[in-house]
């Protein structure tokens, strides 16, 4: 607690004190000592549990794979000993992988990649944070009689990020923020070239040549076309990387204007302006300028892929559409002169339809690599005859494979989470349910493996938000985690979920505690009739808006739930309205109003739907817990909870983690919450702990069981980052 | 700084809270927050200075109150 007051004044005298909180943020380590005390009691169910969670946040062994424009070769960010990440190249043809860059430099300093690009065939450019300088580096592949040898690192400059890469030519497009390290002429001429876009505060977009600096040092790009590119937000290129679109937004966030470059007038012409809640993501500008490809829902239900004519302003035809699903995704081909596939969800998975139907070809490949799993492309070679293919589903941790389509030959370049093979991992099925007002509700449920002869548990897990975020059936940690202990998990993509129309999603709006949680209980009743689940076990858990649901639906359903856990969930919706940004962003308070409710209008609804006021009704025990350094949702709405659940001497447990925010940076923080919050869930619910052939694959027991033993007394180890890295 | 941002206003013979005040500093720069931790205000005052707390209502002194600190002092021999 901290123990001084913010802002004071006593009567007519004003007494202002002022706290000046000057706290870089607490290494990761403030969590250490809750996470060594735990540690210590560690009990042989908490090692299980700790090494199963270990498994499900270490950082991934592969990521960011990409084909070289010919497709011989991929790129992408490995970590073979599970704690140094490098940069690798893998020549399948040749059978060739070559190192290009370790995360720990020679001098024993490390850094974190941050991503990569093929520039051509012979070069990879790749970000990298280093000392909390974000450094752009490329490296020249050599070859000698066709075979890869070697490769040459050349560093361009800090604070730059690679835009487009534009493969196909000889220049790529970099936003960049701070002063370009320069060193050497010769040695890096890509930096040479002239800055011929835009600028605006923090940024500038460039194009550079890298072949030809002084060439491009000749171009001097028009004063009124740089104007425009100020404060720009978003831009097309055309085929030479040069900027034909932009889009930006005014001050208020209220409304979005598009710009397209005219050649013959030599002027910026309105294409468009919209309101922010409209959808008008530009693709891609047709040859001749005169329309434009986007992604919009301004005349229809859905998002779609539609063909927008600039000189009427109107839009003239659909291009793609999915029924029952928004598109979210379009690609061009490197030159931009084709959109290559579009993407969406579909029954909780992503999928990517290629306009040529390529994707029909995943099931003809001469080996039955992707036979009966969720296999789909993303990424291919120029020529589009080599395909990167990447598998994955609720109980597939991911695999990476390089397709060859004309000999239909395909080569394994890695596999994502190759030790969560180890575990029982549970399965999902789609449950669709009808909720109030005739709402469809679709809400995915993982079943573990573990419960052969029982109706097993279930958890509830609302997502958080609530607009526009939504659960999918790919991997996920949490689902898994409770599922290879035995529960079943079931996550509603209740109203105001993304990906189901603008009508779906404006159904969300302020129904908190009301209309939203219906969906969520009609989904639990369809389980719970499906005599899937044990419906006298069932309890309630998630984070952010999903923890203030699980809170909620403590005081509204406490003959269905048997307990409710929350972590970072809102408790006090007018307190949402003291947030310091709402004062500070143009429109930010609207937003949301329009999810919330307002508080000028109707503080009784907001008060009567906050877990604050009503805890007095809480009629089931509660998990509470929150991160000291959540600046999303306060930790002020954790205080206030915990003061009225001890007031009314509810049945409740507290975990205040020092450090977290508005999720986890660490694995320690990983365990010491998911082993606190299983324990709860057993105790609540009078489960045992899961017997070892449970939990693991029998192949795996005894490595698991080594991994376990490396546990106990481990206090630490350098592996302790998340793998969102 | 903004008056309209950080502004209070302030009520004769309560105790005018207007919330905590954060600078969090990076390098050459530093961000400030405003946070509305009237549950610490309340405990540092139980603390320190408690007659002040029986005599004097607490009251959120920015935009429109807080409903949360009235909901309190409802509460009986509750936290207020």
């Amino acid at each position: 607690m901290i123990n001084s007051p913010g802002l004071l004044a006593v009567g007519s005298r004003i007494l202002v004190l002022l706290l000046l909180s000057y706290f870089p943020h607490p290494a990761h380590g403030a969590s250490t000592a809750e996470g060594v005390e735990i540690k210590a009691e560690l009990q042989d169910e908490d090692l299980t549990r700790a090494d199963l969670v270990t498994s499900l946040f270490r950082r991934h062994n592969i990521r960011d794979a990409h084909l070289s424009p010919d497709g011989s070769m991929a790129a992408y960010f490995d970590m073979p000993n599970g704690i140094d990440r490098r940069l690798v190249v893998l020549h399948h043809e040749q059978k060739r992988r070559l190192i290009l860059r370790q995360e720990r430099d020679a001098d024993g300093s490390r850094l974190r990649f941050v991503k990569l690009h093929w520039i051509d065939n012979t070069r990879i450019a790749y970000q990298y944070e280093k000392d909390d300088v974000n450094i752009l580096a490329v490296s020249t592949l050599q070859f000698e009689d066709g075979k890869l040898i070697d490769a040459f690192l050349h560093y361009l400059g800090s604070g730059i990020e690679i835009i487009d890469p534009l493969p196909h030519i000889d220049r790529l497009v970099v936003l960049y923020g701070e002063e370009i390290y320069k060193p050497g002429e010769r040695q890096s001429p890509i930096i040479r070239s002239l800055d011929y876009a835009g600028k605006s505060d923090s940024w500038r977009l460039r194009i550079v040549d890298v072949t030809d600096p002084f060439e491009s040092e000749k171009f001097e790009w028009p004063d009124h076309m740089k104007r425009k590119l100020e404060d720009s937000h978003a831009w097309l290129f055309d085929t030479r990387g040069d900027v034909r679109l932009i889009v930006k937004r005014n001050k208020k966030h209220e409304l979005v204007t598009t710009w397209s470059w005219s050649r013959q007038k030599r002027k910026w012409l309105n294409v468009w302006e919209h309101s922010f809640d409209v959808e008008f993501r530009p693709i891609m500008l047709s040859g001749d300028g005169k329309s434009l490809l986007v992604i919009t829902d301004f005349k229809s239900d859905y998002s779609v892929l539609a063909r927008f004519d600039i000189d009427t302003k109107s839009f003239v035809e659909t291009i793609y559409s999915v029924p029952g699903a928004d598109v979210n995704s379009a690609i061009t081909n490197p030159e931009k002169t084709r959109i290559v596939r579009v993407g969406y969800v579909k029954d909780g998975l992503v999928r990517f339809d290629y306009l040529d139907g390529l994707e029909t070809l995943l099931d003809k490949p001469l080996d039955s690599t992707f036979a009966g799993r969720n296999a789909y492309v993303v990424d291919r070679s120029m020529d589009e005859q080599i395909v990167l293919v990447r598998t994955s589903d609720t109980s597939d941790p991911g695999e990476i494979h390089v397709l060859n389509l004309e000999n239909g030959r395909s080569y394994a370049v890695g596999a994502i989470r190759p030790w969560m093979n180890d575990y029982k991992l549970g399965s999902s099925q789609i449950v669709l349910s009808t909720s109030t007002s005739g709402a469809e509700i679709e809400s995915y449920l993982t079943m573990p493996r573990s419960a052969a002869n029982r109706l097993p548990p279930l958890i509830v897990m609302p997502h958080g938000g609530p607009k526009w975020v939504r659960d999918s059936r790919h991997f996920d940690e949490y689902t898994q985690y409770l599922a290879v202990l035995g529960y079943a998990v079931l996550q509603p993509n209740y109203r105001g979920s993304g990906g189901y129309g603008k009508s779906f999603l404006k159904m969300g709006e302020g129904q908190w505690g009301r209309l939203i949680e219906d969906d969520i209980e009609s989904a639990v009743q369809v389980v719970i009739d499906r005599k899937l689940v044990d419906h006298d076990k069932i309890c309630i858990f998630g984070t952010s808006y999903g923890g203030y649901s699980a809170l909620i639906s403590a005081v509204r359903r406490p003959d269905l739930y048997k307990c409710a856990a929350s972590f970072a969930g809102v408790t006090d919706l007018p307190l949402l309205f003291h947030d310091f940004q709402l004062s500070l962003v143009e429109g930010l308070r609207e937003i949301v109003i329009e999810i919330v409710g307002d508080p000028e209008t109707d503080i009784e609804t907001l008060v009567r739907y906050s877990p604050a006021f009503v805890a007095d009704q809480i009629g089931i025990p509660v998990f509470l817990s929150h991160g000291t350094d959540d600046f999303r949702v306060d930790v002020e709405h954790y205080n206030r909870m915990k003061l009225v659940l001890e007031h009314f001497g509810k049945d409740a447990e507290y975990l205040l983690i020092p450090g977290a925010g508005h999720g986890f940076d660490t694995i320690d923080e990983e365990v010491i919450f998911l082993t606190k919050l299983d324990r709860f869930f057993r105790n609540k619910m009078s489960i045992p702990f899961p017997q070892t052939e449970s939990v693991y694959e029998p192949a795996a027991v005894k490595r698991r069981l080594a991994e376990i033993e490396k546990l106990r007394g481990n206090g630490d180890d350098e592996n302790n980052a998340r793998q969102a890295d | 700084m903004d008056k309209d941002v950080f502004g209070m206003r302030v009520e004769a013979g309560k105790i005018n809270y207007g919330g905590h005040l954060f600078v969090d500093n990076h390098w050459s720069r530093a961000s400030i927050r405003m946070v509305n931790r009237a549950t610490e205000t309340i405990d540092h005052l139980a603390d320190c200075c408690q007659n002040l707390l029986d005599e004097h209502q607490l009251v959120y002194a920015r935009g429109g109150g807080d409903p949360f600190l009235d909901y309190l002092s409802t509460l009986g021999d509750g936290p207020l």
